[in-house]
């Protein structure tokens, strides 16, 4: 093993090729994934360059017309392969390049499938659970949103919060929205806006594309750093159709840029107008109610009982009257019945009165006990006696027994 | 005639609907003098709490509509 070099005793070039060669080939061939950013042909050979699917490296590579006849014809720049491929450094001009030994279409079915598989996983892992989905403010103060530059989603966005709500706030982040910028750039805007205390909810909008331009919005990085922010997300990506995983992992989804804006921001004048509405409803109902209640004390005073007073005396004077006349009625008949009873008995007594026989001339002759004086002997000299006439009475002394008269 | 204590505390409803029972009673024909008197000395007292009620009621609801309007028009 020779001295290494030194500057006293350089390497030629050659050597140091050789070296590098060595060195190089000893990696052997890889399976790689990238996507073709330039496709040149000449002379039945292809040379183009291969770039990283997400980050920023590039490499050249070589396809000989004969591995070219094996491979699909369809190879184009922009298509996003996997290439069997040995690195080859090229001692006479210095330069590195890769050796297709075999190249194919990262098949959209692949795509899908990884992406399906990266699904279930974020999903076993409970990043798409309903319960971590955070509500939406009803009145954000500011709005980040996340769009290309000067991109038709970020008018729709803009116009249509504005529509509704003129007072809206936004903070707009621009940022790549296909290729292979996405990921970062997105990723960093979504945590700026994520440790932005104004912001409250961050929308993430692109219009539609192809579902190629629209695998960044399911990267996984992409998906966790959403995952963990604190704001809530909402994804707008393509059409209704389109389910990148963005959508599972945000806070809301919205199908479209447009639907974003609506979701997010209320109808100002609609709400202002339903506040109005609800207040009138209030107003009417309470009247209505009082009117009722009303009516009804009403309806009660009015009743005769209620209404005046002078009934309870009245009737009650009234029926007072009633016995009254009554009393006076049934009084009278009897004085009457009397009158003709006592008619009656002095008509009896008179027939039963020794009046008569009085008027004949008689007298009745009355000891002072009133007792009647039938026999001499009752009389005796010195008594005293009433003599009752036909008419009056008088006073006499008996002279005691004689013979009878003449 | 002086609103009786009772019946100042009573609620609205409360009120009501006793004043109901009382022009029921005193339609039947209440047993004495003395007892139709207190009837309708305590249903004119109970109409006229009702009516407090609803005279403060509807002020209330005026008062909040004149702020509810100077409220829109300022």
């Amino acid at each position: 093993m020779d001295q290494g070099p030194s500057v006293d005793s350089p390497w030629p070039v050659g050597l140091l090729a050789a070296k590098i060669q060595g060195y190089i080939d000893r990696l052997g061939s890889v399976w790689v994934e990238g996507e073709i950013t330039s496709w040149g042909l000449s002379g039945g050979n292809v040379y183009g360059k291969l770039k990283d699917v997400t980050g920023d490296a590039t490499v050249s590579f070589t396809v000989w017309s004969s591995v070219r006849a094996r491979t699909p014809a369809d190879l184009k720049q922009g298509d996003r392969v996997v290439a069997l491929v040995k690195p080859n450094y090229w001692v006479k001009g210095g330069t590195l390049t890769m050796q297709v030994i075999d190249m194919r279409h990262v098949g959209l079915g692949d795509l899908l499938e990884r992406l399906e598989r990266l699904r279930a996983q974020l999903g076993r892992e409970g990043l798409f659970e309903q319960s971590r989905k955070r509500p939406l403010p009803f009145l954000p103060h500011c709005i980040g949103l996340i769009t290309g530059k000067d991109s038709d989603a970020e008018k729709d966005v803009l116009r249509n919060a504005q529509l509704r709500w003129p007072a809206v706030r936004f903070r707009v982040l621009h940022a790549a929205v296909q290729g292979n910028r996405v990921v970062d750039e997105v990723t960093a805007a979504v945590r700026e806006l994520d440790r932005d205390p104004e912001v409250d909810v961050i929308v993430i909008a692109r219009g539609g594309g192809d579902f190629q331009n629209l695998l960044g919005f399911s990267d996984e990085g992409l998906v966790r750093a959403v995952s963990a922010c604190a704001t809530p997300v909402v994804s707008a990506i393509g059409h209704e159709a389109d389910r990148p995983l963005l959508d599972e992992v945000a806070d809301l989804r919205a199908s479209t840029p447009t639907d974003a804006a609506k979701r997010v921001v209320p109808d100002v004048t609609e709400e202002l107008a339903r506040v109005r509405q609800a207040r009138a409803r209030l107003g009417t109902r309470l009247s209505t109610f009082l009117r009722t209640e009303v009516d009804r004390i009403e309806q009660l005073r009015t009743r005769p009982v209620l209404a005046t007073s002078a009934w309870i005396v009245d009737s009650r004077a009234e029926e007072l009257g009633r016995y009254i006349a009554r009393g006076a009625e049934l009084v009278t008949r009897g004085l009457d019945e009397a009158a003709i009873g006592t008619k009656e008995l002095s008509a009896q007594l008179r027939a039963l009165s020794p009046q008569r026989t009085l008027d004949r001339g008689y007298a009745i002759a009355q000891l002072h006990d009133g007792s009647v004086l039938r026999a001499a002997a009752d009389a005796p000299r010195g008594t005293a006696l009433a003599l009752r006439l036909a008419s009056g009475t008088i006073g006499a002394v008996s002279d005691g027994p004689t013979a009878t008269p003449r | 005639m002086p609103t009786p204590q009772d019946v100042r505390s009573l609620s609205y409803e409360e009120a009501r609907d006793e004043l109901v029972r009382v022009v029921a009673e005193l339609e039947q024909g209440a047993p004495t003098l003395e007892h139709s008197l207190a009837l309708w000395e305590r249903g004119e007292a109970l109409a006229s709490r009702c009516e407090e009620w609803l005279i403060g009621a509807r002020a209330r609801l005026e008062a909040a509509r004149t702020a509810e309007s100077s409220a829109a028009g300022a």
